[in-house]
Parts: C-alpha cells; structure tokens; sequence
C-alpha cells in the first residue's frame, strides 16, 4: 500500500507514493495476531496454573510494550513529520488528530485488562477483552485506510527511510530485534528459516516474513535468525 | 570484528631495491620490498586492492548493522575516536584527531564532533571537553556485540594464527604508510 487518494491531499502532493509501508503492516498484523491470541488464551486457559498464568502474561506483556512503542513511534515521530507537509489539507489533518484520539482511548482499555488479570475476574476479562478487540481492530483498519495513506502523499521514500532510522535510533537495536521477532512470530514463512513456530493464521493486511525481512540489511536479517528470534523463543509467550 | 583501516594503496608505493641478504624473496612483512634481480624477482602483491575490497566488505556489513540503530557510518567513526581518545578529551584536540584520522579538514572535522553531540552520543562539557555520553557508551557496545555476532562465525573458519598475522601485518603497514605519510608531509 503506498498511494492514497483522500481529499484534498494531492493538491501540494510532496511524496512520490513509493514508501515502502511492509513494516507498519506487519506490525498490524502482529497486534492483530496477538488480539486473537488474548482472546483464546482468555477463554481457553487454565490461569490458576502458575505456569499458563506466566506465559500468558509474558505474550500480553509483550504485547503491550509493543503496542506503547508502536502508537508512541507514530504519535511522537511519524504523525509531527506528516503534519506540516499536510497543512493544506483539513481532512488530512484531521485524520491524523483522529489517529492521536484513538491512541488515547486504547490506553485505558490495556489498564482494564490489566486489571481483570490481576483480580482473577475471568467473567470481567472476556468483556473488557471484547472492548481492547473492537477498538483496536477498528482503529487498525481505519489508520490502513486513511492514515497510513498519508505517509505516501506525504514524504518520498527516501524521506521515508529517514524517518524509520529516527525511530531506530529512539529505540536501539535490542528493541528493534525484539520487535521484529515478535513481529514475524508465526508470520507466513516463504524463504525464511525456523519460522512459523505458532501456525497462527489470523487477519489483516498480511504480509509475509520474507517481505518484511527484505526491508532488513542481509546483516540484519543474519542477526535476526541467529539470535533476535533464538532470543525470543526462549519466553514462552500464550 | 570493526575493522577501522585506512585505505592504502601499496601497489602505487615505489618499489625499493634490496639486496636477498636483506630481504628472504618471501618476506613481505612490513613495506612491501620487491626484488628486480633476475630470476628471483616476484611481482608485487596487489595489496591496496586486497585490503580496500575487505574494508569495504566489512564496511558493509557494518553499515548494515548500524542501519538497525539508525546511526550514520561517519558518526560511528565519530564515535569509534572519540572512544579511542579515552572518552573525554578537549575538543580541540578531539577535531584534530578527526581530521587527522578521517582525513577531514577543519571545519568538516568540526561538524563531525558537533553531529555526535547532537545525537546524543556525547556531551560538551563546561571545560571544553567532549565526554562519551551513557547513550554513546550503550550504542558501542551493543553495535560491537552485534557485529561480533555477524563477523564471528565467518571469523571462525579463518585458522587463528594467520588471522593474529593479518591484523599485526596491517597495524604494522598502517603505520608505516603514516610515517611515510608524514615524513613526506614535513620535507
């Protein structure tokens, strides 16, 4: 997904439609893949077992920390770097203000799971589990529908790349291996080794672990089977 | 493994003459002596290429690795020398050191130890100093542990002791292609 064709927005285009948008993807589908994982873990699981108790809240852990990475990276980096190359266009403006008012409206709905966990209150969790899953999903589609688009109209690719590297840079390397191990856990598996160790085939926009490992420098990608994902299969996660 | 060489260019060197009693036909140790006398005369090894090809390879995969942190080759240097001057040396002298190193001139220089106080790799300090910051100190490490991570198991199918040679032979040519350097620079 690289073009868009909001209104208003082509009429000072600086972006040349080709940023490449794989990894923003792949981290939806991630957030979407681990919803589904919360949704049966909370409905199938024993959480008086210590031990499904831990792996359970080592994936929502980790899902949390990514989530708060991922809307922090685009609400502090990504949406401020949009916003003046956007000035002429209100609705584009104004889907990205709506993009920051959906961040906000997450955040208390991650505290009520919490909650529901801690208290053992599995009648509470599925309905507050419920919540977390319609708002996050609709948001998720809304910003591949009408934000995500923006990133193309604009800034070009190369401006683009600059932008993941700043974000980079925030978060170092350790996080970066980690987000990217999560982020291709049981992603499909074309052309990438020890993969696909949960099989999960859930929604969303799809893409592949090899197209997202492309967007990595070979040294990376070599870092990344060696032992970003070594280093994260080691925590069992749902 | 960071390789910091200097690119040098052997093959264009002059060629000096020794006699075999100085010089065994298979010492290639240190400047490269070339032999003209008759039948024991070898051509010289293509050295600058040799090495220039293995900088860039590793320059490579070092970039690579710095992309994931979003850290430019020239500050890693940057960083590399300010961490060889001991972590907190004047500015001043940590400019001339850029120059010196990187082949920088002033201002260039400059502008290189601004960039890796900008990005927060370092900080100026009231004495006129540049100290390596936490932030710079952690990039370092995890660059250096990553690195260790992609060259290692290459490394590894290299014999140890030849590898040991490699890098004295190259400390040793970088340094006398320095003095020749500057030796030449003072005439």
């Amino acid at each position: 997904m690289t073009t868009q064709n909001l209104p208003g927005t082509d009429a000072a285009r600086h972006g040349t439609g080709d940023a490449d948008l794989t990894i923003m993807l792949a981290a939806h589908d991630a957030f979407r893949r681990d919803l589904t994982r919360l949704v049966r873990a909370a409905a199938a699981a024993d959480l008086s077992d210590p031990a499904r108790r831990r792996s359970v809240a080592a994936g929502w852990e980790l899902f949390k920390h990514e989530l708060h990475l991922h809307h922090t990276a685009e609400d502090e980096v990504i949406w401020p770097v949009l916003r003046p190359r956007l000035a002429h266009s209100e609705h584009a403006l104004s889907v990205l203000d709506a993009m920051e008012e959906e961040h906000e409206r997450i955040d208390p709905l991650l505290a009520a799971v919490d909650d529901a966990f801690a208290q053992r209150r599995e009648d509470a969790l599925a309905d507050v589990i419920d919540a977390l899953v319609t708002t996050l999903t609709g948001h998720l589609a809304h910003e591949e529908r009408d934000g995500l688009p923006l990133i193309g109209v604009a800034l070009t690719a190369a401006e683009w790349r600059g932008v993941g590297f700043k974000i980079a840079r925030r978060n170092g390397l350790s996080e970066g291996g980690e987000m990217f191990a999560w982020m291709l856990d049981g992603a499909a598996a074309q052309g990438v080794q020890g993969d696909g160790a949960h099989g999960d085939a859930v929604g969303g926009a799809q893409v592949d672990a090899a197209s997202a490992l492309r967007t990595l420098p070979p040294p990376l990608r070599l870092l990344y089977r060696a032992v970003w994902k070594p280093r994260y299969n080691k925590t069992p996660r749902w | 493994m960071i390789v910091f060489l200097d690119v040098i260019r052997l093959d264009t060197v002059t060629a000096r003459v020794r006699t075999p009693s100085q010089s065994p036909a298979n010492n290639y140790e240190g400047i490269i002596v070339m032999t003209t006398t008759g039948e024991t005369a070898r051509p010289l090894p293509l050295l600058g290429q040799a090495v220039g090809q293995a900088q860039a390879s590793l320059t490579k995969l070092l970039t690579g690795i710095l992309a994931g942190t979003g850290t430019s080759h020239r500050v890693w240097l940057g960083l590399q020398r300010l961490n060889a001057l001991g972590g907190r040396p004047a500015r001043e002298a940590y400019e001339a050191d850029l120059s010196y190193w990187l082949e920088l001139d002033g201002p260039a220089a400059a502008r290189l130890a601004g960039e890796v106080v900008a990005a927060g790799l370092a900080a100026s300090g009231d004495d006129g100093s540049v100290a390596l910051s936490a932030r710079g100190r952690a990039l370092r490490e995890e660059v250096l542990a990553a690195s260790a991570q992609v060259t290692g198991p290459m490394l590894a199918t290299i014999d140890r002791a030849e590898l040991d040679t490699t890098i004295r032979t190259l400390e040793k040519i970088t340094r006398l292609a320095r003095e020749t350097s500057d030796t030449e620079g003072n005439r």
